[in-house]
């Protein structure tokens, strides 16, 4: 190994961890012990790399960045549980429960209905199961983005009590052989999901500024509405005065 | 709520993980995004990745292809061409790197052309050493050493003519690597 070829090893320093127990690696630094200069310059490279590391080191970092790592990482459970992962399977396949009565769907916590009972149910088991985001981002506008590019799925209003909010991301559900869309906000540390569906993938059809009343289901409190287009159900593990809180008057 | 685990992940790895996602997007927002998601793929996988050595890799690989998946959306920037005949470029004292403000040393990295930058951030960000940046970008260890010097040269030039204008005195000549 020639002095040329020692340098090219040492450019950035000492070797590290990793790469120090590699021969050619020891034979760079043993000719660096021997070679005063060479030694100078390497010391010199590594308190170069020592320079940009600390001013890269500088970069701030987002205050609330770990809190909304965290946040999320609620709505991302690892390692889905085999029961679970067939309620997906029937989930994504529309293939829930069908043709229960109404009365039952009422007294039913998750499962079966394709109403506004059945589809406050489902959801809210969704949320208390393992499920992952399709998109993870704190801006609204990207998740705008994403329903619009990836599911055409465009005419729909953002309650304006909840636009102001950190989203965390959003999902595509299949239900009832319609879609349905998820999108999370984080407020105030707290999670608050938002689904989305046509109005006609619910049966019987609510009609348009259809009231859902407040309600917890299982840990969740819910409420819902509809306009012209779309039934919307928002749920929270947050109590239901939170809840209120949140949206206010505010829907639609 | 995230296990004990995760949040010992995240604490261990989130900042500098950040800091490698703003090198590469130049933005914080993006950076920001990108770190989460990229958490969030590991809350979703996490118990695949039982040894906590790879789960760092895997974390910096796993945002690196975020990435380059969401580039893949946006327009191309602009980005520096390195010259790769380029040799016996002057390079910065530690001391002049030391004057300068963190913006002018990031957004500099932040010109320089990605196959460059993604190395040089992973080597100075993280202390990744080149076997390790090799098995993250799947090159060989002797194209990272090349690409980490020339993009440093390239840097290191940035760095000269932005702003502080370094003395004489400050300027070391730095020998020509022989390529890979």
């Amino acid at each position: 190994m020639d002095e040329q070829q020692a340098k090219f090893l040492l450019q950035s320093g000492r070797p590290r961890p990793g790469d120090a127990e590699d021969p050619a690696f020891l034979e760079a630094l043993k000719l660096a012990d021997a070679n005063p200069p060479l030694r100078a310059w390497m010391e010199e490279q590594q308190a170069l790399t020592d320079s940009l590391q600390r001013k890269l080191g500088e970069v701030p970092v987002p205050a609330d960045l770990k809190q909304r790592i965290l946040a999320g990482a609620a709505v991302t459970r690892p390692a889905p549980h085999p029961n679970r992962r067939r309620w997906f399977a029937m989930a994504a396949a529309g293939a829930l429960l069908l043709g229960w009565g109404g009365w039952q769907l009422t007294n039913r916590r998750s499962g079966g209905g394709t109403d506004i009972a059945g589809l406050r149910g489902d959801m809210t088991a969704f949320l208390d199961g393992y499920f992952s985001l399709d998109l993870h981002t704190r801006h609204l506008d990207r998740v705008k983005q994403h329903l619009a590019d990836v599911h055409q799925f465009t005419d729909y209003q953002i309650p304006t009590a909840l636009a102001g909010h950190d989203s965390v991301g959003c999902r595509k559900l299949d239900w009832n052989g319609g879609r349905v869309m998820l999108v999370c906000f984080s407020v105030d540390g707290e999670l608050v999901h938002l689904f989305i569906t046509p109005r006609g993938t619910l049966n019987p059809v609510p009609e348009p500024g259809t009231r859902i009343a407040a309600r917890q289901e299982g840990r969740f409190a819910t409420v819902g509405w509809s306009d012209e287009k779309n039934l919307y159900l928002v749920a929270t593990p947050g109590s239901a005065e939170f809840l209120r809180g949140t949206l206010g008057g505010a829907r639609g | 709520m995230p296990n004990p685990d995760f949040n010992a992940m995240v604490d261990a790895h989130y900042e500098k993980l950040y800091r490698f996602a703003f090198s590469l997007a130049g933005d914080p927002d993006t950076a920001a995004d990108l770190t989460q998601q990229t958490f969030y793929i590991y809350a979703s996988k996490g118990d695949q990745i039982r040894e906590s050595s790879r789960a760092k890799a895997w974390l910096f690989t796993t945002l690196y292809r975020e990435f380059i998946a969401l580039r893949r959306k946006a327009a191309r920037h602009p980005q520096f061409e390195l010259n790769m005949m380029e040799l016996e470029l002057p390079t910065v004292s530690p001391e002049a790197v030391d004057r300068l403000d963190y913006e002018t040393v990031v957004q500099a990295l932040g010109r320089i052309e990605e196959r460059f930058r993604v190395p040089l951030a992973l080597f100075h960000i993280d202390e990744l050493s080149y076997r390790e940046i090799a098995e993250l970008m799947d090159v060989p260890i002797g194209t990272v050493m090349s690409r980490i010097s020339r993009g440093r040269e390239r840097w290191l030039e940035m760095l000269r003519e932005s702003g502080t204008e370094p003395d004489a005195a400050n300027i070391v000549p730095m020998c020509a690597a022989t390529g890979t």
